[in-house]
This record gives structure tokens, C-alpha cells and sequence, in this order.
């Protein structure tokens, strides 16, 4: 799973796309076993609550894609691992969302970087502003856009 | 003697110390469909991480606010949450 995050970031530019693994721990392997061969952050969830699987109604091995806001956009159950269809279904819904849920990415490629400040400025300074500029969503195009896309490059 | 009191008493002790849970788990939440939207509270409950990769260290606490730049001061992630049974 680690290795498809590293696929989505690094050869299709979707670089603030996240894999979180949850799992419970009432398994005694928990710690030797897959944390120890993981390279993904793993949460805890517990059993026999299982709060976070409960929510999503979700099934063993089913992984589901949220928006930036929390939005559900999609889920899948990988009972064959993350196999070509798999990676098909999830990079289609990428593809259908994430320049809308990307703030910053003004130049729509897929990249937050110095070329979406430049864009934001010459829009402030030409008037002649869209709402791709529009970062933090405040209906203006203004210096606080600037900052907001400033903060996400540094973090 | 001894070995047996460890085993009895610290050997437990110990494990859980060691082990990765939240003592009060209980609150209530909701069912979400494609096209839901997590609640502020259900974005907001804390999880504990147990393996440490990216923004998190193991012993940290995660929530989906994490990921959501309107609340973290605009950190944007999508996140494909893989949820497992047994590992």
C-alpha cells in the first residue's frame, strides 16, 4: 500500500494524497507484525468498537477516499490487494476531484508551487482575477491567497 | 515465585503500556454514504497512532481534521483510508 502512495505522489503528481491504515489491536501480531513492515501511518481502532469502520459501514480490506473536507468520494474492498483495478477505480476518482479539491493548484497541475503565487499575483495586480485564485474561499483574490499558498508549500 | 508474580501482575502491565488503545472510544457517530460528509465531532475524535510514517509519530493522536486544510490551516490531504480486520 505504501508503494501505490509512492506511485500516486511520485508518477502521477498527486502529491497530497495521504494513506492511513487502520487497523485493531486486539490481534497479537499487531506490533510485530505490521507496523513493523509498514511504511503508512497506523491508527488504532479499537476493538471491539471499531469506531471507524463502523462509520464508514466498512468491511475488512475495504479502503475508502475522502475529500479535503471529509467528504466520502468513493470505497473499494481490496480482497485481491491494490491490483490494477483497484488503482484504476481510486486514480479516476482522483482524476474526476483533486484539481477541485487542491486549493492553491491555480495552474491546475496538480502541483502547489511558486508558479501558482506568481498566477495569484498578476491576478491582484492585473484585477482580472477567477476563483482558482481564490484559495482560502473568501470570494476575494487577494494577499491572504498569497499567504495561504505560501503556508502550503512550507508545510 | 517470583517469575510466576511477574507473569501474573507486570507482565500485563507492562503490555499494555506498550500496546496502542484509547481508554474511552464511546461516542456517538454517524453512518456516512458516498457523498456524506464527516460531522465537525466525527472529524475531530482522536485516534492513537501505533506506527509512526509522514506527519506522525507513533504515540500521536490522529483525527480526520488532520487532513482537512479548512481546519489545520491549509494542509490539504486526500486520504484513502484502508481499513483492516487483521493484519
Amino acid at each position: 500500500m505504501s508503494t501505490f502512495q509512492n506511485e500516486l505522489r511520485n508518477d502521477d503528481g498527486y502529491e497530497d494524497v495521504v494513506i492511513i491504515a487502520v487497523g485493531q489491536t486486539n490481534i497479537s501480531s499487531f506490533n510485530s507484525g505490521f507496523t513493523a513492515n509498514s511504511d503508512l501511518p497506523l491508527v488504532m481502532d479499537q476493538y471491539p468498537d471499531l469506531s471507524i469502520r463502523e462509520q464508514f459501514n466498512g468491511q475488512h480490506k475495504e479502503l475508502v477516499i475522502l475529500d479535503v473536507d471529509g467528504t466520502l468520494l468513493g470505497r473499494i474492498t481490496l480482497n485481491s490487494g491494490v491490483n490494477t483495478t483497484a488503482k484504476t477505480y481510486i486514480r479516476n476518482i482522483l482524476a474526476e476531484n483533486y484539481e477541485q479539491f487542491v486549493p492553491g493548484d491555480v495552474n491546475q497541475d496538480t502541483l502547489v508551487n511558486v508558479q501558482d503565487i506568481i498566477l495569484i499575483v498578476n491576478m491582484i495586480l492585473s484585477s482580472n482575477s477567477d476563483s482558482s485564485g481564490d484559495v482560502n474561499q473568501d470570494t476575494m483574490v487577494n494577499v491572504l491567497d498569497v499567504v495561504q499558498v505560501v503556508n502550503m508549500i512550507l508545510s | 515465585m517470583w517469575i510466576l508474580f511477574f507473569i501474573v501482575t507486570l507482565f500485563p502491565l507492562l503490555s499494555q503500556q506498550n500496546s496502542c488503545f484509547t481508554e474511552d472510544i464511546n461516542h456517538s457517530r454517524s453512518i456516512y454514504s458516498i457523498g456524506d460528509t464527516l460531522s465537525v465531532e466525527d472529524q475531530n475524535f482522536l485516534y492513537p497512532v501505533c506506527n509512526g510514517s509522514d506527519n506522525y509519530t507513533t504515540g500521536d493522536s490522529f483525527s480526520f481534521s488532520d487532513l482537512n486544510g479548512n481546519t489545520n490551516g491549509g494542509d490539504y490531504k486526500v486520504s484513502l483510508i484502508s481499513m483492516n480486520a487483521t493484519w
